[in-house]
């Protein structure tokens, strides 16, 4: 157990997070279930600039809540929350989204490789379960082949099948690695933001392992991972990560 | 003769830009996103240095094609070293607000003041 717990009697060393950005309608009912379901993790949720009641709804909801001055984009979120974690000793970290679409019920399975020792990242798949597999647009089904392939034949046989999932769990040593890796370059773009950890992870010989996971279609608004125009830039997004991953 | 020397010089600016631009993203001062752009410029202009046709195609669009001094060619020049100059100090802001915003945001929370409080 970690030095946190030892002073301070806790049992839990795994911290949850959200990162929320306007997710009022769906915050609140996940946390409260994370809570009912993980009474001994710690639930963070990370307020990015949001201009609805997200931060005040998570923390009714009874999560420790931390808004950011101003919206920074999902990376600045992920990378406050791994500061966090390494800071204050947790020795696990697990991300969920806030809109609602990863089932909470997941978590402990997402966990387990991690605190089993199996793998330093682990990380939720659509793909891995082919019968799970729904229907996705055309673009979608471009941007996951033209990713897998950038992964897998031209950066060194990464066996990814999903790289765009965020739901994951990290332990203490991949989170070190990866801080120290990200404050060395500039802050990536969110939307290539997996791709470019799977990268580094594979660059510092971290063990990753996919999970099956199912995801569930948005209640409310619209995804802001797959609005047009992110979808549009997302070859050009992938052409640039290229680069950066053969510059080395 | 005179778009010769245009062009060769058009060329050289286009290599430096995208010798300059590699090194830069090697280096990580600026992001991918600017890396891309300023490929593009790159390869833009090499391609307008090469191809007589489209130089002056571009010429007889603006109607420059009988003006272009020495002055017009280095305001130019300067103008693209100068937002090429700009965009790499932006990059290297917000990449600083970016990482002063999570460290400071980050220390607002300790967890082990929270556990002994409750």
């Amino acid at each position: 157990m970690s030095n946190r717990n030892q002073q301070t009697g806790a049992s839990s060393n795994v911290l949850i997070f959200l990162p929320a950005c306007n997710e009022d309608k769906t915050v609140a009912s996940i946390v409260k279930e994370a809570k009912k379901l993980l009474p001994n993790y710690d639930v963070l949720v990370i307020d990015d600039g949001s201009t609805d009641e997200t931060a005040s709804e998570s923390k009714k909801a009874g999560a420790t809540v931390l808004s950011l001055p101003f919206n920074t984009g999902g990376t600045c979120a992920v990378l406050t929350a791994y500061l966090i974690a390494v800071n204050n000793d947790y020795d696990f970290l697990v991300k969920i989204d806030a809109d609602g679409q990863h089932i909470v019920e997941d978590i402990p399975r997402i966990l387990r490789p991690v605190l089993e020792d199996e793998a330093d990242i682990s990380i939720g798949s659509r793909y891995l379960n082919k019968d799970d597999i729904e229907e996705d647009s055309p673009l979608k089904i471009g941007g996951r082949v033209f990713s897998s392939f950038i992964l897998n034949h031209i950066l060194g046989d990464i066996q990814i099948t999903d790289t765009t999932c965020g739901f994951r769990a990290w332990n203490k040593k991949s989170l070190k690695i990866l801080l120290k890796e990200y404050f060395n370059r500039n802050i990536s773009n969110d939307s290539v933001l997996w791709l470019i950890e799977t990268i580094i992870s594979k660059r510092n010989n971290l063990r990753m392992q996919e999970i099956p996971i199912k995801i569930l279609p948005r209640k409310f608004d619209k995804s802001k991972s797959f609005s047009t125009t992110k979808m549009l830039m997302y070859p050009i997004k992938l052409f640039q990560t290229f680069i950066e991953a053969a510059l080395g | 003769m005179i778009v010769e020397r245009y062009s060769l010089i058009g060329f050289l600016v286009s290599v430096i830009i995208i010798f300059l631009n590699f090194y830069l993203i090697k280096k990580r001062k600026i992001t991918s996103s600017t890396f891309t752009i300023w490929l593009l410029i790159g390869v833009f202009i090499s391609i307008i240095s090469l191809i007589p046709s489209v130089y002056l195609l571009i010429f007889g669009i603006f109607g420059t094609q009988f003006l272009l001094s020495s002055i017009t060619a280095a305001g130019f020049l300067f103008l693209i070293s100068f937002i090429f100059y700009l965009n790499i100090m932006i990059d290297n802001l917000k990449d600083k607000v970016l990482k002063l915003t999570i460290v400071i945001s980050a220390s607002k929370i300790d967890f082990k003041k929270e556990k002994t409080h409750e």
